[in-house]
């Protein structure tokens, strides 16, 4: 146990990286363990249900399984925890607690999965969206309480980059499902300018390409979980042959195959705008000498850079400025999961006792 | 060999004090003469080795110290031994030391045109794999898919257990017939070289499970490994090159390899020290605020602070 007055044991700690996102949180640990899991928790609706899965709460894939057997809760959803604006958004109190509750068992549960033996501290570093209030960062370091022995925030994007040691002149996009944050790393810890977020995320898309199948495709019966489900198997922004096809019921209820591909590419492509208006701001405000070296190093990461041709795309519309060039991280799921647990093991131990 | 001599004239003996054992320099001078690129080239030399005067400066020092700690080691004063036989180990150690050099610079050289022709492949095969993808239909039966990712970790552990196999036939050939700091030295890429492996085929795996996997991919992969095996290869060579040499102290063999990119330094250990530090402030100052908030009324239920008492 580092009880050792700061000194640089490690020994009985086991560090953890968190990205608690809104669909999904990713976590890494030293002693190897990485899972991703759905960030919902569910209550049994009733008795029945309650018997049927033979417990009194249930997490991540198997609540995302059994959602409809559940009262579920994202407690990271957009507008709940991570991202209510203080200065504009109040969350109802009966709702609220459920909501905290819902966190705090989620990291709970998530940790757990690394297994830790007994006894060991565990230390954590959590992302947290790039502009995230105040308040949002309580509630997470909150929902850390009693699984953690010590948590840190860090934004998310920092996470990313510090994760992959690219920490000058890079520019981070990382689209999550509720939020896009861009972030300019030019060798120090980025500040408010240094970041933006947009709400235009995987969440959008998965709305916008809902409407857009419901729009052509009327007799189709699907729920916005097969769009998303459909999103992250088959779709794609660039200009090839592929076809998105799927087979789901049709009015009548028979399996009939619909090709979405051109309302998934659409609804994929509605995202980039943003992103490349985000970056030329972020870019323009920097030191002009290196705003060219900056669009060199566009990193795209988060579960929305799997999105097939989202990096040529994003290439292809910088070319109005100069150009610039789009890097996929090497794994999307997991990359801000990673940098925060090397945030954490290289966190001295004596940084961890001043924030317990 | 040497630079051509210069038209200044020859220095004075380097002062006693100095770092240096012999005036190199000066002897270069005395001892060289200036012949230009013209002749050379009407004496149908095509290319001229080049060794800058620090580096033999280097190699005497060496060679005299390696003599001297020889003897010293035999017990044996320096004035009991002819001068004669001094010069001539000397020089016979300068000449092996010349001689290792040349040959660990020809291996540091082939390893570097190995690395450039392995990544200029990778480069090739990351752009041929992303055509193909784009031209595959990328859609599996759930059952199909399955049995490929079962498919791919058998592939992953066979890999794991031949790039085992490589190092401990390797290790086995060392320890019969190196030194025990070719053995760790052996040991040191491996510990490079396994993670790098184990990431490109990570990477490979993703992108073979996200294309729907094509027996064309596969042959890359392959292709990709084996160009892996024949990096390795040079590395050994190399290394066995290094350990060998009586030259390079651990720090040049350290250096060796950062420029391999077989050691990953990390060039912004301090800039993370300090990013640390202020991370650890953000974090003191995020809990201070959270409490101003409370202390004002202010909560996520209640973002705009309570209501004054009397309203």
């Amino acid at each position: 146990m580092a009880e050792d007055g700061g000194g640089a044991r490690k020994d009985g700690v086991m560090y953890v990286g968190m990205d608690l996102g809104c669909f999904k949180t990713s976590v890494a640990a030293t002693n190897g363990s990485r899972e991703v899991v759905y960030s919902i928790v569910g209550w049994p609706k009733d008795p029945v249900s309650r018997k049927m899965l033979g417990k009194d709460i249930v997490f991540g894939n198997e609540a995302f399984q059994h959602r409809l057997a559940l009262d579920t809760v994202r407690p990271f959803e957009k507008g709940a925890l991570k991202y209510a604006d203080d200065a504009t958004a109040g969350v109802p109190k009966d709702k609220l607690g459920k909501y905290k509750e819902a966190a705090k068992e989620l990291v709970k549960y998530v940790v757990a999965q690394c297994r830790p033996t007994k006894g060991t501290l565990v230390y954590g570093v959590i992302g947290s969206p790039a502009r995230a209030s105040i308040l949002n960062k309580q509630a997470l370091m909150d929902a850390c309480k009693g699984t953690f022995e010590s948590v840190m925030i860090v934004s998310e994007p920092f996470a990313v980059a510090y994760g992959m040691n690219m920490l000058e002149d890079t520019l981070v996009v990382d689209i999550g499902a509720g939020t896009t944050d861009l972030c300019r790393m030019h060798g120090a810890i980025p500040s408010e300018e240094d970041q933006l977020t947009s709400g235009k995320a995987g969440d959008f898309v998965d709305e916008q390409a809902f409407n857009l199948i419901r729009s052509h495709h009327p007799e189709a019966q699907f729920t916005i979980n097969m769009v998303r489900d459909a999103k992250e198997r088959l779709s794609f922004v660039n200009d090839v042959n592929d076809k998105a096809v799927v087979t789901w019921p049709n009015k009548e209820g028979k399996p009939t195959p619909f090709d979405i591909t051109k309302e998934l590419k659409e609804a994929c492509r509605m995202i980039v705008p943003d992103i490349v208006q985000g970056l030329r701001k972020l870019v323009s405000s920097y030191d002009a000498e290196f705003q060219k070296r900056m669009l060199q190093n566009v990193i795209l990461a988060g579960g929305g850079s799997q999105i097939r041709g989202l990096d040529r795309l994003i290439e292809e519309d910088l070319q109005q400025y100069g150009g610039g060039k789009v890097t996929k991280v090497h794994e999307p799921v997991y990359a801000g999961a990673n940098g925060a647990l090397k945030l954490a093991q290289d966190m001295p131990d004596d940084y961890w006792k001043e924030v317990k | 060999m040497s630079d051509p001599a210069e038209e200044k004239p020859p220095t004075p003996p380097t002062p006693a004090g100095a770092p240096k054992m012999i005036d190199v320099q000066g002897m270069i001078r005395q001892a060289s003469r200036r012949v230009s690129v013209e002749d050379l080239v009407k004496k149908g030399r095509k290319t001229i080795s080049m060794l800058s005067r620090e580096k033999i400066d280097e190699l005497i020092n060496q060679a005299v110290k390696n003599m001297v700690d020889k003897y010293r080691a035999m017990a044996a004063g320096i004035a009991q031994v002819p001068l004669s036989q001094i010069e001539a180990e000397s020089k016979q150690e300068f000449n092996e030391l010349l001689h290792q050099y040349q040959e660990t610079a020809k291996a540091k050289g082939d390893l570097e045109l190995s690395k450039q022709s392995l990544d200029a492949e990778l480069e090739e095969l990351r752009k041929d794999l992303e055509k193909q993808k784009a031209a595959a239909d990328g859609r599996l039966a759930e059952e199909a898919e399955k049995a490929l990712i079962v498919g791919f970790k058998e592939f992953e552990r066979e890999l794991d257990r031949q790039v085992a196999k490589v190092f401990e036939k390797r290790k086995l050939i060392l320890e019969a017939s190196e030194t025990p700091d070719a053995v760790a030295e052996l040991k040191k890429v491996e510990d490079a070289i396994r993670p790098i492996i184990k990431r490109l085929v990570a990477a490979e795996r993703e992108r073979f499970q996200m294309a729907g996997g094509q027996s064309r991919e596969t042959a890359m992969l392959e292709k990709r490994i084996e160009k892996l095996y024949q990096q390795i290869a040079a590395m050994e060579n190399a290394l066995k090159t290094i350990s060998n040499s009586k030259l390079y102290s651990n720090q040049q063999i350290t250096n060796l390899l950062r420029q391999l990119g077989l050691v990953q330094d990390d060039k912004y250990f301090e800039k993370k020290k300090e990013m640390l530090k202020v991370v650890l402030q953000a974090n003191k100052d995020i809990r201070q605020q959270a409490r101003d908030l409370e202390t004002a009324g202010k909560s996520l239920e209640n973002p705009g602070g309570a209501p004054p008492a009397n309203s």
